[in-house]
């Protein structure tokens, strides 16, 4: 019997038929001259015989009907207040497409280099003066908000440049994701 | 769209993405097997039955926390159904310790509940099912009924592979003992 309990982990192995060749002839040789074993064994598959013919268990009629009327029902009571369709139909929905991206994108870098050359072009005589005319800001109204004002605008136009750059590789993702996800 | 054609994951991905006609599919593929699931770990029908609904109005609710790619669709839902069962034992649990404390106050002894599931030996099975531990069950009745993977088991109960065969092996050693001469009948 003792013997019986090392050989009782070796149950599920068995039936899986996972044990390798010569623990698999040990413990045929054990079976065959153990009582214990052999009838375990045999309720095992008897279990398994009888749990799989079990499974024909019905839930009540309409259970799926119950199921989707209630989720209708947790949907319905979860719709969003009416500003905020409001706000998502008029506003949200034409902003989240892809055109609109690149479109924003476009617009934001072209504004900031249009007003670049437009000063070039009608005060050309600030060009050359530029870290000039800066460094005499800076001494007029102190240095921290002109440098300030600089890098946030460097940061701006990174951020617009990087957007642009984005976009194409957002919009290959968002493609692709679609197809993988069938919808 | 041709929603039949999809996988549990895309349609979950199709139903958060608000397709909701998406979610129908999910509810006539799983309902059955769900229901099965819970009604081997809880012992009841009814309860059985809210369990399903109220794992579906989870799935509903949690649709968009869903990781694609990461656990498989089905998995993710029994684990959900797992959750809500362990939950419901434990409210029986306390309900019937409630009862217990009533009925020893007031002296009344209560006729055992008559059997819903009808045949003999799903009633004796079930009442050798509810005796298990409830981890050994639960890898019981996802191996043995629904014919899961140990690798799919490990991921529903949060366990190791190993740990799932040494619980498996544990409950059908049990179950063997408990239903031998019964089981041992029924195959002749």
């Amino acid at each position: 019997m003792s013997d019986c309990r090392r050989w009782e982990s070796q149950y599920l192995s068995y039936m899986d038929r996972s044990l390798d060749e010569d623990r698999l002839n040990d413990m045929r040789r054990h079976i065959k001259g153990c009582d214990h074993c052999r009838s375990m064994l045999e309720r095992l598959g008897g279990l398994l015989k009888a749990s799989a013919e079990m499974s024909a268990i019905e839930p009540e009629r309409g259970l799926e009907g119950r199921i989707l009327a209630r989720v209708a029902e947790a949907r319905a009571t979860a719709r969003p207040s009416r500003a905020w369709r409001l706000y998502e139909t008029a506003i949200l929905r034409p902003l989240h497409s892809e055109v609109t991206v690149i479109v924003a994108a476009c617009v934001s870098v072209l504004t900031m280099l249009g007003m670049f050359v437009h000063t070039l072009v009608t005060q050309p005589e600030l060009a050359p003066r530029a870290s000039e005319l800066l460094s005499e800001a800076a001494g007029r109204v102190g240095g921290g908000p002109v440098l300030c004002a600089i890098v946030a605008g460097a940061i701006f136009l990174g951020l617009d440049l990087m957007g642009l750059a984005a976009a194409p590789l957002l919009l290959k993702r968002a493609r692709g994701q679609k197809e993988v996800h069938g919808c | 769209m041709k929603y039949r054609e999809l996988s549990d994951e895309e349609l979950i991905y199709c139903y958060a993405s608000g397709e909701v006609r998406a979610f129908d599919i999910i509810v006539s593929r799983y309902t059955q097997r769900l229901f099965r699931f819970s009604v081997r770990l809880l012992g009841d029908a009814q309860t059985a039955e809210d369990v399903v609904q109220e794992a579906f109005l989870r799935v509903h609710m949690h649709a968009g926390r869903y990781k694609y790619g990461v656990a498989k669709f089905s998995t993710w839902l029994y684990r959900i159904s797992r959750n809500l069962c362990i939950e419901e034992l434990r409210k029986q649990k306390r309900r019937k310790a409630r009862e217990a404390e009533i009925d020893a106050a007031q002296e009344i002894v209560h006729e055992p509940d008559t059997e819903s599931l009808g045949a003999e030996f799903d009633a004796m099975l079930r009442k050798a099912l509810e005796a298990l531990p409830e981890e050994q069950r639960t890898v019981f009745v996802l191996r043995d009924m629904e014919h899961m993977t140990y690798e799919e088991i490990a991921n529903v109960t949060h366990a190791r592979v190993g740990t799932v065969k040494s619980r498996l092996n544990r409950a059908r050693n049990a179950l063997a003992e408990e239903l031998g001469p019964y089981v041992g009948r029924r195959r002749k």
